[in-house]
């Protein structure tokens, strides 16, 4: 088994040689096509109103994926979350069982406001900055991770984030009907007003959909981290 | 206005909620009420006049800067029997679930299976197919792991791992087009690939077909498939036999006939069908448990459909598209049935279902009606569509077709013999243990029933469908 691994390795290592060094699947020439990329950067500003043209690509111009990958996110974080109602024990339990002494636990509650603060700046200055509404997301849930490691104490309240998650869920859908049933007839489409380029109250629906975004995301890791390191009597009260 | 985005929006938005119902009766409810709405979409659609299709863009923003979805015959028809499928399956489902299991979640993977389908069917955008593609792939791990024992764990550690990999072939072969082409939308790219240097569009369209033939499973690699389908819930086998697959491979022939027009794939893809038929047919002719049986047919049946659908004839086309809508008819009640075996009598083997025919009459005429249609009988729908993709693969004069038929008559005398098999094993006197098994009632659940017997209605007079049949593989 292993010698065919690495027959299997050094064939394709010689394959790629060969390939590059005879200049074989090479695309020269790039057709007419190319000019995608530069027309989203000259209507960037006034279709979106966003400083920050690869937000504008991705919730406006690609809104529809994003919609997919925050599903993908809910659809893995389900997976993760019967996986490890199987795994009767709670799967890091172990991990988590050690307390982390009174500096750590008042240090990391003492945190907490801040990594939640620095969290929200970036999900809403997502239409200006580098940043938005994935990465703002997985920062707040940070903050209760960071409590989560020092100690078990923290009751997370499930049902609530239960509650914003679908919320969240159910309001990006909306927004996109609202596009839908609004004059310009297409879902996802921008139907507020742009304001002053660059401001922070700018670019019409983007910083809503970042924020939506960001509670969804946040509220599914949350969920994930609380599963995992849930003791088994927990775990089977989510299940209910 | 009924917008084609409907077909997405209801199901995610129904998944959303269903997470959040703690009663099960309440997810089933929302469940069933929502494949009954897409039901009626789907056949809005059906009804409606697409002889041009209807395309819909995503924020006002025309491709190729923005993504685009269209909606044609083809994949209205697709639409409808997805979400009639879909419909019984969780009329079935009703009853099947065990009632202790949190079945909230188990229906919103359901919803969103269903969702990312119709995604991938409507879209015309390469990247936005590859995100349903994710979803579809991720919600078919969830569900083939669901009962949650060591078999079904291992089976969806392994479909995890090859899906991976086939998710990670597209991602590329959508990278290389785009680098040609400078758009994801599928007309751009299939401009831009005819002129490019041809060995670039081969690498692309190979990259492509290996990784989305994956969850099509193709020949080289379908090997997730008999533990994925055998280890699922009969009601998830049922949906990944019925129309997972079926919907995989359409999407799958569209873009290799029209984004790859320029890549002769055709060949390559029927040589793929017919080692599909044989070892599909041959593995399953070798097995002992039912439902692995029925997943090595499902393996051997997808190679007759691609079989049918890479002639390159019209007519190869038709036949192939009638023996998919004939395959989801029968291997949803192969599978449903199964799953109610498995349930009455605690076991998996054929032989330990000896004489349940018998203690369950109404279920053994439905699976034997199923079987007969499979291995093509007439008069039932099996016979017509096994005929159609004989008479055109023999009218193609392709290269390999008079191969294929032999390979497809070889087949049939397999799938002839291991269905008989079954049904044999069914109507035959119970021998030991089997005599004194469950008491009480044996037949199947009013839900349940009802769920098979409209799978049954399509298997019997699906012939007169045909004509209805749309086989356009068109942008």
């Amino acid at each position: 088994m292993r010698k065919l691994i690495g027959i299997l390795l050094i064939g394709g290592f010689a394959f790629y040689l060969v390939t590059v060094g005879m200049g074989l699947f090479s695309a020269e020439s790039r057709s007419e096509l190319d000019s995608v990329g530069s027309e989203i950067l000259a209507t960037s500003p006034d279709l979106s109103g966003a400083a920050n043209t690869v937000t504008a690509v991705v919730v406006q111009y690609r809104g529809f994926d994003t919609l997919g990958e925050v599903t993908v996110l809910f659809v893995s974080a389900l997976g993760v979350g019967m996986l490890a109602m199987a795994i009767k024990d709670g799967l890091l339990k172990n991990l988590f069982d050690d307390n982390g002494g009174f500096v750590l636990q008042a240090g990391s509650l003492a945190l907490l406001p801040f990594i939640v603060l620095v969290g929200l700046y970036i999900t809403l200055h997502g239409h200006l900055s580098p940043g938005g509404g994935f990465p703002g997301g997985v920062i707040i849930a940070t903050a209760v991770f960071v409590v989560i490691l020092t100690s078990k104490t923290l009751s997370i309240p499930r049902g609530l984030i239960n509650v914003m998650e679908t919320l969240a869920g159910l309001g990006f859908l909306a927004i996109g009907f609202v596009g839908l049933y609004s004059p310009a007839q297409s879902f996802l489409a921008n139907i507020l007003p742009k304001g002053e380029f660059g401001s922070l109250l700018s670019a019409g629906f983007i910083p809503v959909i970042y924020a939506i975004v960001a509670i969804k995301v946040a509220s599914e890791l949350i969920n994930i981290i609380s599963k995992l390191t849930a003791a088994d009597s927990d775990s089977k009260e989510a299940a209910e | 206005m009924v917008s084609p985005i409907l077909f997405i929006v209801v199901p995610l938005a129904a998944a959303f909620l269903t997470v959040l119902v703690n009663r099960n009766a309440g997810a089933r409810i929302l469940a069933l009420l929502t494949a009954l709405t897409l039901s009626a979409l789907a056949w809005f659609w059906f009804r409606a006049d697409l002889s041009t299709p209807v395309s819909v863009v995503i924020a006002g923003i025309a491709p190729p800067m923005g993504i685009q979805l269209s909606m044609d015959r083809l994949s209205a028809a697709l639409a409808l029997l997805i979400s009639v499928s879909g419909l019984l399956v969780i009329l079935y489902s009703q009853s099947y679930l065990k009632s202790e299991e949190a079945q909230s979640k188990h229906y919103a993977v359901l919803l969103l299976l269903m969702a990312a389908s119709f995604g991938i069917l409507l879209t015309r955008d390469l990247f936005n197919l590859f995100v349903f593609y994710e979803i579809l792939c991720i919600s078919s791990y969830i569900l083939v792991a669901s009962e949650e024992t060591k078999a079904s764990f291992e089976a969806s550690l392994k479909y995890l791992l090859l899906g991976s990999v086939g998710s990670l072939f597209m991602l590329v072969a959508i990278g290389l087009a785009y680098r040609v082409s400078g758009s994801l939308a599928m007309s751009d790219i299939a401009r831009a690939l005819g002129k490019a240097d041809s060995s670039y569009a081969m690498l692309t369209a190979a990259l492509f077909v290996l990784g989305m033939g994956i969850e099509a499973a193709i020949f080289p690699v379908n090997t997730w498939l008999p533990d994925a389908h055998s280890s699922a819930p009969s009601s998830i086998s049922a949906v990944l036999s019925g129309f997972v697959i079926e919907l995989a491979l359409v999407v799958l022939l569209r873009i290799s006939m029209t984004v790859f027009s320029s890549v002769n794939l055709m060949l390559p893809l029927r040589y793929m069908a017919l080692a599909g038929i044989l070892i599909g047919e041959l593995a399953a002719f070798g097995q002992t448990e039912l439902k692995r049986t029925l997943a090595y047919s499902s393996m051997g049946q997808v190679g007759l459909m691609l079989f049918a659908l890479t002639l390159g004839t019209e007519a190869g086309r038709q036949a192939g598209m009638a023996h998919l809508v004939m395959h989801t008819g029968a291997k949803s009640v192969l599978f449903l049935i199964a799953g109610y075996f498995i349930v009455r009598t605690g076991k998996r083997e054929i032989k330990s279902y000896s004489g349940l025919g018998r203690r369950m009459p109404l279920t053994g005429v439905l699976f034997v009606i199923a079987a007969l249609s499979l291995v093509g009988v007439p008069p039932l729908f099996g016979f017509f569509t096994k005929f159609k993709i004989l008479s055109a693969a023999a009218a193609s004069g392709a290269t390999g077709a008079w191969l294929g038929i032999a390979v497809i008559l070889l087949g049939t005398v397999l799938e002839a013999s291991y269905l008989f098999r079954v049904a044999r094993t069914l109507y035959s006197d119970p021998e030991g243990e089997n005599v004194k098994a469950v008491k009480g009632r044996m037949e199947m659940d009013v839900p349940a029933l009802v769920a098979v017997f409209g799978f049954t209605l399509l298997v019997i007079f699906g012939s007169f469908l045909l004509p209805l049949i749309p086989s356009g593989l068109a942008l």
